[in-house]
């Protein structure tokens, strides 16, 4: 649907004054549609008190939140398509796109303002329980040289790899052991944090739990393992972001750890 | 192809056609815009494919961008089949690619749509949650929702200018299939906004923001498959010709109509347009006056004259009919039903 343009319509850069709120008379005619809607859009931006619970990134587009600089925050966003080359000849928007670039720049400017570090959270809590219980349970199946059974200890690279990221969460290790199909039912069922035993990327279980980051790479030494290299990861139930992102965090802040301990259990 | 038409063989078939000078201005711009469009697509589809992770509504996205690309492929295809001289096997030319190019673009859209929108209630359906981790960025650990983010914002922001500029162009060249491309890439902001929440929701701890986000966007595709889908039918069975933004019908049937009656030796005059691509066809069935003198020298001059009105009539027929014409009757008859 076209919409007709109005040659009397504001250029940009314009006052503040002729796109907020106060905009009576544009050029000595009555408000003409696109300040209209610049009007209704500041009156919306009124509307929702966004100073609320540290938004750095909205106070920083409108710091005194009054009208002049609710105006800015669209005139900033008007003023972007100046800096396009003129080989389009471009010269102005109806009032329709300004509005979706409007709203749209308000939702990814509000996703980010909910603060950088609140995201991401977790649907179910799994790591505010591990901390508050100080335990992790984790789910094991032998699969040497990841996870072994020796004097009915768990050990192995991966078995390592679960005391360090224990450590850091300051929670002592609960092994639950099993088959891989057991344990990925437990996981999905939420009865255990983590499983470990020698998954790689291509495992078919990655449907159905949460695969970690790679924190090992190898390559098989022989022929007939399969082609081209693994790569090693961990897997936690599926929805659980916050406790994937620390743990990925963990995983890759300490690759150099993850090699030294592979390679000691090649010897 | 076929064989090269004869000095004779002007009766037989359509003229060749070329786009007058202003709109062959237009349409090398819409070109260039095609060829940056398409880049961009590919750029910004590159940059989804690679930080879109386990997210359902990511996904969806990449696979919407890479759809898009289909437009802008077959208008580049079909210009250049289109003006393609007429031959003795192809008395008609070859503008009908364009309407064949739309149906299929249009197909691949609904069809795209419905597969998203079938995996997206699958994953739901099999208990999968979306779930974001870290990623590695240039030797720090994020969050992988950032990454997706900002490759959303990049996808997002220029594409509603594209789509401003290419619709600006379509109905000067009268081509549907730039109107479509630039619709889609107008309404873009409104999917990609909803992948954006998808994310958000995700990060704040909501999984099943994600799948139904993907949801969206997928029925926003479909939608998309559909509204083209419903034009390119209407093309390829000759309904009258519509404005190129469909909005009305077109005022050309009616003009040619009256241009015909002004005749001197024209009594009364009816015409029926169809939309080949770019151009219209049509016949026009004449009542001339009792008595007329070198009809049939007449009616070539009509014709002539009468596809000079607008570039886009191609090829007029007309025929003369007798009066109290009950062919001519019945075709009013149909016409104003």
């Amino acid at each position: 649907m076209q919409r007709k343009r109005r040659n009397n319509a504001p250029r940009f850069p314009v006052s503040c004054e002729e796109t907020g709120q106060s905009a009576g008379a544009v050029n000595g005619r009555r408000r003409t549609p696109e300040a209209h809607r610049a009007g209704k859009f500041a009156q919306m931006f009124d509307s929702i008190d966004l100073r609320q619970g540290g938004i750095q990134g909205i106070s920083r587009i409108a710091p005194s939140g009054n009208h002049q600089n609710h105006g800015r925050v669209f005139l900033m966003m008007r003023c972007v398509p100046r800096s396009l080359p003129s080989i389009f000849s471009f010269r102005r928007r109806t009032g329709g796109m300004r509005k979706s670039l409007a709203i749209f720049s308000a939702a990814i400017a509000l996703g980010c303002a909910v603060g950088c570090d609140a995201l991401p959270r977790e649907s179910a809590g799994a790591l505010d329980q591990i901390r508050a219980s100080k335990t992790l349970r984790v789910g094991v199946s032998e699969n040497p040289p990841w996870v072994e059974f020796e004097n009915g200890k768990v050990a192995g690279v991966e078995a390592d790899v679960i005391e360090h990221i224990a450590d850091e969460f300051g929670a002592s290790v609960h092994y639950v052991r099993g088959s891989e199909t057991e344990l990925m039912k437990k996981l999905h069922a939420r009865d255990i944090d983590i499983v470990a035993f020698g998954l790689d990327t291509r495992t078919p279980h990655r449907k159905r739990a949460a695969l970690t980051r790679p924190y090992l790479e190898t390559r098989p030494t022989l022929p007939e393992s399969g082609a081209g290299k693994r790569s090693h990861v961990l897997a936690v139930s599926q929805g659980e972001s916050k406790l994937l992102f620390e743990i990925d965090r963990i995983l890759l802040d300490n690759k150099v750890e993850w090699e030294r301990l592979y390679r000691r259990a090649q010897r | 192809m076929g064989a090269p038409l004869s000095a004779r063989s002007t009766l037989r078939s359509t003229k060749d056609f070329e786009f007058p000078p202003e709109q062959a201005a237009h349409l090398r711009k819409a070109v260039r815009l095609e060829y940056v469009t398409i880049i961009y697509i590919v750029t910004s589809a590159a940059l989804l494919f690679l930080t879109m992770g386990s997210s359902q509504a990511m996904r969806t996205s990449f696979f919407e961008d890479a759809i898009s690309l289909v437009p802008s492929l077959v208008f580049l295809t079909a210009i250049r089949l289109a003006v393609k001289p007429p031959d003795a096997d192809h008395p008609y030319g070859y503008h009908g690619v364009v309407s064949i190019g739309y149906l299929t673009a249009s197909l691949a859209l609904l069809g795209m749509g419905v597969f998203l929108l079938a995996e997206a209630a699958i994953k739901v359906l099999s208990g999968e949650r979306t779930t974001i981790g870290a990623m590695n960025l240039f030797g720090h650990t994020v969050w992988a929702g950032w990454p997706m983010l900002a490759a959303i914002a990049y996808s997002a922001a220029p594409a509603p200018f594209l789509g401003r500029l290419k619709s600006r162009l379509a109905p000067k060249i009268h081509d549907k299939v730039l109107h479509a491309g630039a619709q889609m890439m107008k309404a873009d902001w409104m999917a990609e906004t909803a992948t954006a929440i998808g994310v958000t929701g995700v990060g704040l701890g909501y999984w099943w923001i994600d799948p139904l986000a993907a949801a969206f966007v997928s029925l926003d595709i479909i939608k998309d498959g559909l509204t083209n889908l419903r034009v390119a039918v209407d093309d390829l069975i000759e309904r009258t010709p519509m404005k190129t933004d469909r909005s009305e019908p077109d005022p050309l049937p009616a003009q040619l109509q009256r241009y015909l009656t002004g005749l001197d030796w024209v009594a009364d005059a009816e015409v029926r347009l169809r939309e080949v691509g770019h151009v219209y066809f049509g016949e026009a069935f004449v009542i001339p006056r009792d008595n007329t003198p070198n009809l049939p020298e007449r009616i070539a001059d009509a014709m002539e004259d009468a596809k000079a009105i607008d570039w886009r009539l191609h090829d007029l027929t007309i025929t003369p009919a007798p009066r109290n014409n009950i062919a001519l009757k019945e075709s009013r008859r149909n016409v104003s039903s």
